[in-house]
């Protein structure tokens, strides 16, 4: 079974690291051309160089997908460039340590920023034009903390809950011109992000940063491991592929069973023990 | 990508006809070893050899005892033992009734819940041991929103498919065994095509994607759960409805 992908163009945010790049390079093998962006230049670069290393043409677009005017400069491009898109993955993201009290009105509107309005302003330049095209695949990450939220990160969960919500109004109004949307629920990634919240933990535990994931892992997955970036990207590329073409409106998790388990109160005992 | 299960054992329930069929030919041209084990042998048979290449075995889902048969004999064609479980076998059961008659709920269950509990009881240790494994089981649009046509038994029983499959994906997954259920929608099957003939408008209505499901869709969907590209997932219900239930 092949994917049957070749020859479209993806735009991927956040396509420079981690789970972004995973799935452009996935979407690269499958003969995607890709436009990436990202905030961190040469992190661009070198994706950008990989992507091409697959045999396909890379574009890579430095935005902060938290802006609105980036965003309009980033799918531009991307048109001025490749003339059409036909997968969008809405990557980009990021999230900071609050409590349901902490946040504020500042970091609420970071968050609902880069990761709802990102998923809006690009979907209202992007569908009118997969519309007319009669194709196009929408895959939105939210996490599984869209789901039931995580302790901790509290503008966040509410925001990637609002990324599955919306999906699913895109689902059920374009789904009949050909156009899939889905979220993407992942659990624990190992990725930067991880690494770094680890070693903060682990700081103020007293505890190595292996000890925190070693922790994270064996209590808030029943697979007991982190999944590498690229099972993520697979799964990214098959949600863009033809073989998913009856699946909309789906929040689909990539969690080694961490919502089936309802096991992710690790971080949030972690947390309420400092 | 070519999706490839070359070297997997597969075996596919209730695999003579419909979505059964359509799964194990997918699975076959991924290039896994399919056996098809069916109440209805020679329909078995018959669908082994449209497909090519594929075994059939006589087995009645709603037996223990035959289940039990079933993995002696699968386990003695194919000593590697079975990569990949689909456990598609079921009883479909329309009547908008709710006197139900207990003989029918206990023969829909037996097969429906207790078959592909049974069947993993019997393929499980294996993969377990083994430390890899697949298993998929179908659900139904039916457990997410009710039935529209079904019985309310094999309601009850597809939803209690969901329960297994997250209790199992939670036990088999420091095994390395994930365990997954597909939820398809309204798919055009045989009994399906016979049910809504004539109304086919005022389903296709009631879907986003404005169509029926085809047996390939869930059949390719089928493929990625067997497949390398998903070994991060477990205890997940993909549906594959066309946008009629969205979770």
């Amino acid at each position: 079974m092949d994917l049957g992908i070749k020859g479209k163009v993806a735009l991927v945010t956040g396509g420079n690291k981690g789970i972004g790049k995973s799935a452009a390079l996935e979407l690269a093998r499958e003969g995607c051309n890709v436009a990436i962006t990202g905030r961190n230049e040469a992190d661009l670069a070198a994706a950008q160089k990989d992507i091409k290393g697959l045999g396909v043409e890379a574009l890579a677009i430095a935005a902060d997908m938290e802006k609105a005017e980036a965003v309009t400069r980033a799918v531009n491009r991307t048109y001025e460039n490749f003339g059409r898109i036909d997968i969008l993955f809405n990557n980009a993201g990021h999230s900071k340590p609050c409590t349901p009290i902490s946040s504020t009105d500042e970091d609420w509107t970071v968050q609902l920023n880069i990761h709802l309005m990102a998923c809006v302003r690009t979907c209202r330049l992007i569908v009118p034009r997969m519309i007319e095209q009669k194709w196009g695949r929408i895959i939105n990450m939210s996490s599984m903390y869209g789901i039931l939220p995580g302790s901790g990160v509290t503008d966040y969960n509410a925001a990637k809950a609002a990324v599955i919500n919306y999906t699913q109004s895109l689902a059920m109004e374009y789904s009949r011109f050909g156009i899939c949307a889905n979220a993407l629920c992942p659990g624990l990634i190992h990725t930067e992000i991880w690494d770094k919240f680890a070693d903060t933990l682990a700081k103020d535990l007293g505890k190595t940063r292996q000890d925190v994931l070693d922790a994270a892992a064996d209590s808030a997955s029943s697979v007991k491991r982190y999944a590498r970036p690229e099972e993520v990207g697979k799964v990214v590329a098959f949600l863009a592929s033809e073989c998913a073409s009856y699946i909309t409106g789906c929040a689909i998790q990539v969690d080694g069973g961490a919502i089936a388990g309802i096991e992710i109160k690790m971080i949030s005992d972690w947390i309420g023990a400092k | 990508m070519k999706i490839s299960l070359a070297d997997k054992n597969i075996l596919v329930t209730g695999g003579a006809r419909g979505l059964g069929e359509a799964c194990a030919r997918t699975l076959s041209e991924a290039g896994g070893r399919v056996a098809i084990a069916d109440i209805d042998f020679d329909g078995a048979c018959a669908a082994a050899s449209r497909i090519g290449g594929a075994r059939a075995y006589a087995c009645d889902f709603g037996r223990p005892a035959d289940i039990s048969a079933l993995h002696q004999r699968v386990q003695r064609d194919m000593p590697a033992g079975i990569d990949i479980l689909i456990n598609n076998a079921g009883i479909i059961a329309y009547t908008k009734e709710l006197k139900v008659d207990l003989e029918d709920w206990d023969r829909l269950m037996d097969v429906n819940l207790r078959g592909v509990f049974w069947t993993c009881r019997e393929f499980a240790p294996d993969m377990q041991s083994r430390r890899c494994g697949k298993i998929i089981n179908l659900s139904s649009l039916a457990a997410r929103i009710g039935g529209i046509d079904v019985g309310v038994h094999y309601t009850v029983s597809k939803a209690g498919i969901i329960g297994l499959t997250r209790d199992l994906a939670k036990k088999l997954g420091p095994f390395g065994v994930t365990v997954n259920a597909v939820a398809p929608g309204i798919m055009l099957t045989g009994p399906v095509k016979e049910h809504i003939g004539g109304r086919e408008d005022g389903y296709i209505a009631r879907i986003p994607l404005g169509r029926l499901g085809r047996p390939e869709d869930v059949a390719n969907v089928i493929l990625f759960l067997s497949s390398r590209l998903s070994d991060y997932m477990t205890g997940c219900v993909l549906d594959v409805n066309g946008g009629m239930f969205m979770g």
